[in-house]
C-alpha cells in the first residue's frame, strides 16, 4: 500500500520515533535522498541515553563545510502511518543543522520512495525485500 | 501505462496532510530546538540544547524539530 504525504513548505517531512531501550524521541525526520545512511543530531543521542563510547566512530562531510567525527550506532525506528519498526544504523553528529535525516542506507533499504515535488507529495511503500526489521 | 496507473491510484489508501509548522515558526526559533503540541497547532517550547528543552516541556507530549534557518537554502 502506498501511502501519500503532503510536503511541509518545499520539505518532505515524517513524524518518526527513535526508540532505544527504555528512551523514546519523537521528531520531525527529513526525508533525505543525498544522505548515504540517516544522520541525527547528536542532542538525540543523549536524549536516549545513547553511550557514544560504545559506538563506532565514522567521519562525515557534506556539500558545504568542515568534514566531523560522528558515531554509529543501531536505533530503532517507527515512522507514523507506516507499517513495521526498523533497526537501523544511525550516524550521530555533533553540530547539525538540522534534527534528522532520513537517507539510504537503513530507512531507502527498506521503502519505496517516490517524490512528486510538482503535486506537492511524495509516496511511500514498504518494500518486499525487508532488509531491514526489528531486531 | 494509463491502466497500471489506475490501478496504483486505487491501491493508495491514505494522503497525509503536513503538520504546517512553517507557519508556527519564527525568527527567534531559527538553529534551536523546538517542541510541538503533538497536534502541531502550537509551539509548546524552545531552547538551544535538546535537553534543556527535555527539562522544560517534561512529561508533555511534544514533537521535537531543530529549525533550519529560512533565508538560507539547505544543502543536506
Amino acid at each position: 500500500m502506498w501511502v501519500q504525504f503532503k510536503y511541509e513548505e518545499n520539505k518532505p517531512l515524517l513524524n518518526v520515533q527513535l526508540v532505544k531501550g527504555d528512551e523514546t524521541f519523537d521528531g520531525l525526520g527529513l526525508v533525505d535522498s543525498g544522505a548515504e545512511m540517516t544522520i541525527a543530531h547528536t542532542d538525540i543521542a543523549k536524549f536516549l541515553g545513547i553511550d557514544e563510547l560504545s559506538c563506532s566512530r565514522k567521519p562525515v562531510g557534506g556539500i558545504v563545510g568542515d568534514n566531523a567525527n560522528g558515531f554509529v550506532c543501531e536505533v530503532d525506528l517507527y515512522v507514523k502511518y507506516l507499517p513495521d519498526a526498523l533497526t537501523i544504523p544511525v550516524l550521530f553528529v555533533p553540530n547539525l543543522r538540522v534534527s534528522l535525516l532520513l537517507g539510504h542506507n537503513g530507512f531507502f533499504d527498506s521503502y519505496h520512495i517516490k517524490f512528486q515535488r510538482d503535486s506537492d507529495i511524495f509516496e511511500i511503500s514498504r518494500s518486499p525485500l525487508k532488509k531491514y526489521g526489528k531486531k | 501505462m494509463k491502466k497500471v496507473l489506475q490501478f496504483k491510484h486505487k491501491e493508495m489508501e491514505k494522503i497525509i496532510e503536513a503538520p504546517h509548522i512553517e507557519k508556527l515558526i519564527k525568527k527567534d526559533h531559527e538553529n534551536k530546538w523546538v517542541a510541538f503540541s503533538d497536534d502541531y497547532k502550537k509551539i509548546v517550547d524552545f531552547s538551544e540544547s535538546l535537553k534543556e528543552l527535555q527539562e522544560k516541556v517534561g512529561k508533555s507530549k511534544v514533537v521535537y524539530y531543530k529549525v533550519f534557518p529560512s533565508d538560507v537554502v539547505l544543502a543536506p
